[in-house]
């Protein structure tokens, strides 16, 4: 009887899990591809990454809105 | 004996030597003591009237062709896409520097403001400065770059000090001589940012971060982008209203630690 409580409790958790792990999918591949970009820059024409922190952001924000809304 | 008056315009001194001789002229009511601070009084007029204040447009673009990207291409051996991205996208922008005898500020002009939550990330409006606001003062020998973006709060990022070599190229842009000069402090790995100035127009500023030379830069080449002045106006009749531009103060590497930080999942 405790254990088929305890099954019922554990499934709707799973579900949101998975959904939860999509979500980062999404939002990971525009951190990769943000950065990536931010690189490519950078290594081409010698500047430090780490001063285009703001193109960074509005890459990943860009990238985000437009894939994973 | 030849008497020196030394004149401090712009945290550089100049020196007037007048002969021995003026002591010889002979004015009627009027003592040599008062004829000199005379002098003093209105050769420090002239000198501080004639650039006093300015306003000061600059067209920024990009500063690499796509050959040159074909070229980087065959060095590392991989497409880059972003590159040819940039410059089939590219479009001009617009810095305005404001000065007056001892700061500046300068930030991309509002006109040319980009929506790029909207339309993506524009490169050349990114190095010209985006919405960042930078602050010279030359007494101080410093400049702040406001960022209000990145971080919760607005911080005023003090900028590296500048070490510049001087040359002796010349060239002409808008009618003035323009000298060379190198900022060799950069840390650029492959092309150290080139200011063209013009002694002619004793304002020790320029776009963005860049100050501190015998002259108003006219042009200034970085890796990403050039600028260009297009517009000069010295002495403007309104005067010129500095906002005031608020933030923490902080150190560069202060601030880039604070960054880390914050950004330390990504």
């Amino acid at each position: 009887m405790n254990a088929t409580v305890s099954n019922d409790e554990v499934l709707p958790i799973t579900k949101e899990a998975i959904a939860v792990a999509e979500e980062f999918s999404c939002a990971g591949d525009c951190v990769r591809s943000a950065r990536a970009k931010i690189l490519e820059a950078s290594e081409t024409l010698g500047e430090d990454p780490n001063d285009h922190m703001d193109d960074y952001i509005l890459e990943y924000g860009y990238c985000y809105y437009n894939n994973c809304v | 004996m030849d008497i020196v008056i030394t004149i401090i315009v712009f945290n550089k001194n100049y020196s007037i030597t007048f002969p021995k001789t003026l002591e010889r002229f002979k004015i009627k009511r009027m003592n040599y003591k008062t004829l000199k601070t005379i002098i003093i009084l209105l050769l420090s007029l002239n000198v501080y009237s004639q650039n006093n204040s300015g306003i000061v447009k600059y067209e920024v673009t990009l500063n690499f062709t796509l050959e040159d990207i074909v070229a980087e291409e065959k060095k590392q051996k991989k497409e880059l896409k972003t590159m040819r991205k940039i410059i089939s996208e590219s479009k001009k922008s617009e810095v305005v520097l404001k000065f007056e005898a001892t700061q500046a500020i300068s930030s991309v002009s509002k006109r040319m403001k980009v929506n790029e939550e909207k339309n993506g990330t524009d490169f050349v409006y990114s190095r010209a400065g985006r919405d960042k606001k930078f602050v010279t003062n030359i007494i101080l020998k410093s400049n702040h770059m406001q960022e209000c973006k990145v971080l919760e709060k607005c911080y005023l990022i003090q900028q590296p000090n500048l070490e510049w070599k001087l040359t002796q190229e010349t060239k002409l842009i808008g009618g003035y001589l323009c000298y060379k000069a190198i900022n060799v402090s950069s840390k650029n790995k492959k092309k150290k940012p080139i200011a063209w100035y013009t002694p002619n127009i004793s304002a020790s500023f320029g776009p963005k971060q860049y100050f501190g030379l015998p002259g108003l830069i006219l042009e200034l080449e970085e890796a990403a982008v050039i600028f260009k002045a297009k517009e000069i106006t010295l002495n403007p009749k309104n005067k010129i209203v500095f906002e005031i531009i608020d933030g923490i103060k902080i150190a560069k590497e202060a601030y880039n630690k604070k960054v880390k930080a914050a950004y330390s999942g990504f």
